[in-house]
């Protein structure tokens, strides 16, 4: 009689007064039947942090990632005498603005924001959101996943100190545009002949299909937007901290133009990698200015291993 | 050692000009301290340690890069070969296009030898601590270019041992072509023995 494939909680609770209304006899069957299809209550879950405090770092917490904004380029050599190109990622005021609650208690979610932002630049709803967590409105919002022990309160700054010279980082941010750009360039394909008799055809895609099925397949590489989409670059080393500067020294090249907002976190896909260097103190869940022990301004990591620069004798 | 030791002294007087005597002091407590505390780091702390980033006083809001350029710049600088660079030095004091140039390199960290190189200067890269130079020299009727990172800490030494005259250009890539008399194998030999046997005095 009622459909009630799709019970939301406003169906439910017209249903209620529905049946507050009749008498209860006729309805004892029916309501008997939509309880039994109600869907089970929402529960989430959020981790519980009172205070800042470090903790052991275990190899299968996963600790907080970071917005970086991307200042540049610049090169440093090595304790082997290799020049390094490094990207330059400044942490402007990196703080974590709420626990997002998720629907599992192994693993959580925290939002991090970077930079500031005008409050008249600001929407309301927005403005709300910051104010309830009791933060100054940012410039860029991003979630991180984070396994429980990892969890920090609300209105933490997070430092350039939370990273470990030598470790590896992963690197996401959207890559410079390049507009609207033909098969060779967007798809790498080989494109015709330059020359002996070619008409008009140096560039172009070719063939797109077969007699069968007669028609393009969905998806079928053609020219396009290139460009402008996230990209990840995955295990940087990290190869300078400056704490005076709040900057992390990352070495190669990051997706993105310069001042743009980069996701930083810790490399995800090792493959029997090391994250951390070895004997490297990890700040966990970050690094606490009053608890961790303290940091000369600028630290470089230790590249290791053999030096490049002497021929191997085996 | 304490040749380091001296030429940190000097950056941290140079420094101490800039931003006043106390933090000079503080910078070298900060030296004392830090090597004695993570020598077995699984990090590594460059010396000297510039406690406050360099800024001029003029400037409000810093741009980062002009900063790390700057402090990058003072700490590669230990024998202000950055004066061979400057463009606006007069001729005779700075690195130009067509000068004989002599550079002694170190051929590791890990080992003492060295390798020297004497060529005439084809060409000038100015990058800040990225910035280079090519030599062209021709060795055994073989042209020879090396190009060389002027801040490399495996470059020791750059020694201009004669002013070119008479070019006119910055970039000297047609004496790939066309190099005259410029490459004339008994003049450089001899500038480039008396250098290399006043570096093995040195």
């Amino acid at each position: 009689m009622f459909s009630c494939c799709t019970a939301t909680s406003k169906l439910t609770a017209s249903f209620a007064r529905l049946s507050l209304r009749q008498p209860h006899s006729s309805f004892s069957t029916t309501s008997a039947i939509l309880k039994a299809k109600l869907p089970q209550e929402k529960i989430r879950y959020v981790p519980e942090v009172t205070e800042l405090k470090l903790s052991a770092y275990k190899q299968e917490s996963r600790r907080t990632g970071v917005i970086a904004r991307k200042k540049g380029m610049t090169a440093m050599w090595d304790e082997w005498g290799a020049r390094v190109p490094v990207t330059v990622l400044q942490l402007e005021k990196v703080q974590v603005i709420s626990l997002i609650k998720t629907s599992h208690p192994s693993y959580a979610r925290m939002q991090i924001g970077c930079g500031e932002r005008k409050e008249k630049n600001v929407t309301k709803p927005l403005l709300g959101h910051y104010k309830a967590q009791g933060v100054e409105p940012k410039a860029k919002l991003f979630e991180f996943p984070i396994t429980p022990d990892a969890a920090l309160p609300v209105g933490t700054e997070i430092t350039a100190a939370h990273f470990v010279p030598g470790q590896l980082v992963d690197v996401t941010a959207p890559s410079l545009g390049k507009g609207f750009q033909g098969v060779m360039k967007r798809w790498g394909f080989g494109g015709g002949r330059a020359s002996h008799g070619t008409s008009l055809a140096h560039r172009t895609p070719g063939s797109t299909g077969n007699i069968n099925p007669g028609r393009v397949y969905p998806g079928k590489k053609m020219p396009g937007r290139m460009g402008g989409k996230n990209v990840t670059v995955i295990r940087l080393p990290v190869m300078k901290i400056d704490t005076a500067l709040n900057c992390i020294w990352v070495k190669g090249s990051v997706p993105g133009y310069d001042d743009q907002f980069i996701k930083v976190r810790d490399s995800i896909k090792l493959a029997k990698r090391s994250l951390f260097p070895e004997g490297a103190n990890v700040p966990f869940p970050t690094y606490i200015p009053g608890q961790s022990p303290s940091l000369p301004r600028e630290t470089v990591a230790k590249v290791g291993g053999r030096d490049p620069l002497v021929p191997a004798t085996d | 050692m304490l040749s380091r030791w001296g030429t940190a002294f000097k950056q941290i007087n140079a420094f101490s000009k800039a931003h006043g005597p106390q933090s000079a002091l503080l910078s070298l407590r900060q030296l004392q301290t830090t090597r004695a505390q993570h020598q077995d780091q699984s990090y590594i702390v460059l010396q000297p340690q510039f406690d406050k980033p360099m800024t001029k006083p003029e400037e409000k809001r810093p741009n980062v890069m002009k900063i790390i350029a700057r402090e990058a710049l003072a700490r590669a600088d230990t024998d202000n070969r950055s004066k061979l660079f400057v463009r606006r030095a007069a001729p005779r004091d700075r690195m130009c296009a067509g000068d004989v140039v002599f550079v002694e390199t170190k051929n590791s960290t890990s080992d003492s030898g060295t390798t020297s190189f004497t060529g005439v200067c084809i060409a000038i890269y100015r990058r800040g601590v990225d910035t280079s130079f090519i030599l062209r020299n021709v060795v055994q009727k073989v042209g020879v270019e090396m190009r060389y990172m002027a801040y490399s800490p495996l470059v020791k030494r750059i020694e201009i041992l004669q002013k070119g005259v008479g070019f006119r250009r910055a970039k000297l890539f047609y004496l790939r072509d066309n190099p005259g008399k410029t490459f004339q194998l008994k003049a450089l030999k001899k500038m480039a023995q008396s250098a290399a046997s006043t570096a093995k005095q040195g």
